[in-house]
């Protein structure tokens, strides 16, 4: 059952990936462009919460809210490695939901840097938990970004 | 058979109690420790960190550090000193935000909306 719902948590962010890559685009060919980069960044920021959270259900754990994430991040001693990167990704999307915080191109390059280390650190956990080849992401590039 | 050891109700109670603080364990000073001046005390020798707030929720305890400068670098300090607090209150239910100060009057309402300040640097 567990791993059912993990399954189910990541379909659910490969769709929110696909969300924000058509953001992105239809962002870009607005006229003129709109700077849609607090919602691409935090739609983004959620594929890996997705991701943490699937890791947790594989391991018979269920979080309901961000801090239950973050002390799991912050003490399971395989996940340390992690947590600084996911942390500065889930604050700057807390700042684009709350207070319309819009990113540079190297804040993008930054963000992306720390969503390769964490999903590259989670597919393997994943696929050890007893996911058969989770899908790998990949981060929408600051060119791909409206104003980018 | 041995009779089962009876322990006290209030001694059950007071071991799975953790109320998220404790008592400071500075020798100089008898106050209670609450995860928000554990931070504050942890961040003090950081110059971009301009406040660290704290306010008591339902639930545990709402942080808030207010940087100069939010670059990765300074927020990778803070979280650091983060990892640490988790350490050192193991039990307590902590909310701790991080973000870039727009101006001081931010501070002054976070004040007003009963939140504690416990470290303003310039």
């Amino acid at each position: 059952m567990s791993l059912e719902d993990a399954r189910h948590l990541l379909e659910v962010a490969a769709h929110d990936a696909k969300c924000a890559a058509i953001l992105s685009e239809a962002s870009r060919s607005h006229v003129p462009p709109h700077d849609a980069s607090d919602w691409i960044l935090t739609m983004q920021f959620y594929v890996l919460c997705l991701h943490v959270r699937a890791l947790a259900r594989c391991r018979g754990r269920a979080f309901e809210r961000h801090e239950d994430a973050r002390l799991w991040l912050n003490t399971e001693q395989e996940l340390l490695a992690i947590c600084k990167a996911y942390r500065l990704m889930e604050e700057w999307s807390r700042d684009a939901r709350y207070k319309g915080r819009r990113f540079r191109t190297e804040e993008i390059a930054e963000f992306n840097a720390r969503f390769e280390k964490v999903r590259d650190h989670l597919l393997p956990l994943l696929q050890r938990a007893g996911i058969k080849s989770p899908r790998r992401i990949a981060p929408i590039p600051p060119e791909r970004y409206p104003l980018g | 058979m041995p009779p089962p050891i009876k322990v006290h109700p209030w001694e059950e109670a007071s071991e799975a109690f953790d109320p998220g603080y404790r008592l400071s364990a500075q020798p100089t000073s008898l106050e209670w420790e609450t995860p928000g001046i554990f931070l504050a005390n942890a961040l003090q020798t950081e110059p971009a960190v301009r406040y660290v707030f704290e306010r008591a929720v339902p639930d545990g305890w709402s942080i808030l550090v207010l940087l100069s400068d939010d670059s990765a670098s300074t927020a990778d300090k803070v979280f650091e000193a983060e990892s640490a607090l988790y350490s050192e209150f193991p039990k307590a239910r902590i909310d701790v935000r991080v973000t870039k100060i727009e101006a001081d009057k931010a501070a002054d309402a976070l004040a007003k909306d009963h939140y504690r300040c416990h470290l303003a640097q310039t």
